[in-house]
Formats: C-alpha cells, structure tokens, sequence
C-alpha cells in the first residue's frame, strides 16, 4: 500500500477536478426546468436559447438518426415539443460533456472516442433497464449513465502512471479493478466522479449513482436506478463497448439480476438492444464542433 | 498497406486478394471470426456478439449471432471466389467478467465461443487456432496477403495467432 503519499495524491486530484471545466450554467439551469412541473416548453426553449453553440448542439443532436424524427427540426421550441423536456435536458447534457469524454483517456488505454462510446452505451442500457423493470426515471437513468464514469478522466494521469501497480494488485488480489485503484491510489474512479458531479451542482441522486456504479447496495436507500445504471456498466464492458485495459476485470453485484428478476433470455435481448441501438447513434459520436465551454 | 476495415459489432467484412487489413477493435465476450481460402486470398472477419438471437429480426445484421454469423459470411466469401471447402478458420474474444463464479447468468463469452465453435464445425471449417476467454479485451486483426491472425490483449503487446495461409492441411484444432 502506498498509504504515505495517498494524501499527497488525493490533494493532486482534487487540484485536477478543479481544474475541470465547469458545467455550462445553461445546462444547469435546463435541468432545473426540466424537473419543475411549472415550466413549459417555451421558457426552457428561451434558455437555451441564450447559448447560440449550445443550441447548435441540441438541434444537431435531435435531428440526428438516433431519434429517427419523420422531419428536420429547426427551431429549439420545436424540439423541445417533439422530444419533451427530458430528453432535451439530457440532449444539453450529452452535448456539454461528450468533449471530456470523448478525449483519449491513456491511463485506461482508451483511444479518442473510446470513453464516450463506453458512457453512451451505458446510458442507453441504463434506460432500456429502467423501462423494462418498470423504474420511474428512465431519464434520468439516461444521463447517470452517460456520466458514470467521468471520474475516468480526472484520474487518468494517476493509473496511467501506475498501471502496472493496479493490474498486479488485481489480480494477484482477485480483486476487481476499481478496488485495485482504491488500494493502490487510494481513491478511485467512482468516487472521482462523485467529485466532479459535486464540483458540477448535479443533483444528490445523481452524484450516489456515479459513487456507487460498481457497489449499488452501498447505496444509501439502495436505489433501482444505482442498480440499473450498475448492470448497464457491467453489460456493456462485456460487449466490449468502450473497454480499454480494465477490461473485464469488473464484477457483477450479487443480487442485482435477483432484483430485477431479470433471466438469462432478458440480458441477451438487453444486450441486442444496446447494439442496436449503438448502430443507430453512430451519428452522435461524429461531432467534432461539440466543444465543452 | 493499403485497405484498413474495421468490422463493428455484428458486421461482415469480405476482401479479395492482397494488401487488404480487416480488424475488430474492443471484443470483450463477442468472438472475432476469422476466414481464409489461401488459393483466391478471400478473407472474411465476423464480430459475433451474441450465440443467438432473442428477437427474432431475421436478416438485419446476421453478422451478430453465431448461428446465422458463420453461414452469412461463408455466401458472402464463395460470392467473392472463395471456395467453402478451402475456408480456415481463426477465432479470438469470448472474455468473461472478472470472479464470476455465482451464476453463468452473464457467461455471455463462453457461450459465445462455444456457439461458434459449434458453426464452424456444422459447416466443416476447420478450426486452426484460437485465443478465447481470459478477462482481457482484445483486438483482432488479419492480413488479406496470407491470412495473418494476429491479437492484442487492450494494454498489452500484439502476438502473432496463426498464419491460415500457411496450412496445407485441413485439420483443425481440437474445439
């Protein structure tokens, strides 16, 4: 254990998530709208308006093949009456994020895009989870997944400087990897991205989900969506979306299918879905102009 | 070299003749089949993702389950020239989740490889070589010039499979 210099690289990293950009403050404020029964399309159309690059983004992103609408969408308010709130909540936080996590993440061995495509197939999953157990925040499962593990990105320099150390420890310990990076690091990506979730204002839920993706029963009130967003990690590192030198040395919760009463046939067909609808968002991870501000 | 491919989840890729590269980036459970007649230089490369399909969309990516993945690619490659009866085969993936010892509920990998393994020998391809299973991801990548398998664990170094160019004879590894 290197528990003599764990303070010193806590600090480090503390120093790199505030080093992070910011949240747009427009994304936060649609995320506040979209959960206030009070707000209509119109007013949330007018935020976003007030981001000319954002606006770009979120039209680019609904006109996309992913959600196959019958006519081109050109005005905000528009989209927002087609998608709904939620979606274009979710929309503002895709396009807010997918220049941090699309980066290379070397310390993982993850190319370009790589990230992205891993956080994208969650979020998918963690929807498609949500929906089939019958889990009132689809949505919101939706933008967990999406962001489970953005704490990849602020620890990347510290596994990449002691890669070696974590994946000895893993398997010398038959531990799963993200427990190796505890005890080696002393911390670990989870909870790197709880950071940065706080550092970003998202709510409470939001933050628990990114803390507890790989332990959902330490959750406190043990919410479905940590569940859901958990298994949807787990199924897409098997499928291999997005893996990089971690690769499957990750485990899946005891219980969690249990949970959901889910078999063997419905995690094949979760599985299929996720492809699918993969191939469909291939147009979501071609946008070289979505840029975090 | 000249032609790169990539071959995503549940895609086919055919070439003919030299100076041709195929490559499935990132498998984790799914298999990565490879195919080659040493004679036309006809090399094939399926991304398997699942052993069958759970919802029964016949025809839209057959390239995704090993039961319709083998004899979708072996039309695709006598379609090019290859001859069934020449085709070798090379697999490689099939991981499987880390201390996974409960339930097989998620022994997606192993299913996969058993699924393909057993298409391959329902339509007498003989296997040559494989690397499947572990906890690693892998990349695969094969050759057109000679049917060059080569694999990459994710953060490790390539190492050379098999050369399928290369057999004369039309024994397979034991599956």
């Amino acid at each position: 254990m290197n528990t003599t210099d764990t303070p010193e690289k806590l600090q480090q990293l503390v120093q790199t998530i505030r080093d992070l950009p910011a949240l747009p403050e427009v994304v936060v404020r649609v995320m506040r709208m979209a959960d206030d029964p009070r707000s209509d399309a119109q007013s949330i159309a007018r935020v976003i308006a007030t981001d000319q690059a954002m606006t770009a983004r979120v039209l680019k992103l609904a006109n996309s093949a992913f959600y196959g609408l019958p006519r081109r969408v050109s005005t905000l308010s528009e989209a927002v009456v087609i998608l709904g709130f939620r979606t274009i909540k979710n929309l503002a936080i895709a396009a807010s994020t997918f220049e941090l996590l699309n980066r290379e993440i070397a310390g993982y061995w993850l190319q370009r895009g790589e990230l992205w495509r891993h956080s994208l197939a969650c979020a998918i999953g963690a929807q498609l989870i949500a929906q089939r157990v019958r889990l009132p925040v689809t949505e919101e499962a939706f933008v967990a997944g999406l962001l489970h593990d953005i704490g990849k990105v602020a620890i990347n320099l510290f596994v990449r400087e002691q890669y070696e150390q974590i994946m000895e420890r893993a398997l010398q310990d038959r531990i799963p990897f993200v427990e190796a990076e505890q005890a080696v690091l002393g911390f670990n990506h989870a909870m790197a991205g709880a950071l940065i979730a706080e550092k970003w204002n998202l709510p409470p839920s939001l933050v628990a989900v990114i803390q507890y993706h790989h332990q959902p029963s330490h959750t406190p009130g043990a919410e479905g969506i940590v569940f859901a967003v958990h298994l949807a990690d787990i199924l897409s590192i098997t499928l291999g979306i997005g893996i990089g030198g971690d690769g499957l040395y990750y485990t899946l919760e005891e219980g969690t299918l249990e949970r959901f009463g889910l078999q063997q046939t419905d995690i094949d067909e979760v599985c299929e879905r996720i492809v699918d609808q993969m191939a469909k968002a291939a147009s979501l991870n071609e946008q070289p102009e979505v840029v975090l501000q | 070299m000249g032609n790169h491919l990539t071959v995503g989840m549940g895609e086919i890729q055919v070439v003919r003749g030299a100076g041709h590269v195929l490559t499935a980036l990132g498998l984790g459970s799914c298999i990565g089949v490879c195919l080659y007649d040493p004679l036309t230089r006809v090399a094939g490369m399926v991304h398997v993702v699942l052993p069958k399909s759970q919802t029964d969309k016949t025809g839209e990516l057959p390239g995704k389950f090993a039961d319709t993945a083998i004899p979708a690619i072996v039309q695709r490659m006598v379609e090019m020239g290859a001859s069934a009866s020449r085709l070798k085969a090379a697999i490689s993936g099939g991981a499987q989740l880390f201390q996974f010892g409960v339930s097989n509920t998620l022994d997606v990998g192993a299913r996969n490889a058993e699924a393909v393994v057993a298409a391959l020998r329902a339509a007498g391809i003989p296997l040559q070589a494989k690397d499947v299973g572990g906890n690693a991801g892998r990349t695969l990548r094969m050759v057109s010039d000679n049917g060059l398998v080569a694999v990459r664990t994710i953060g490790g170094a390539e190492r050379e499979l098999v050369v399928l160019g290369n057999i004369l004879s039309a024994s397979g590894v034991a599956a």
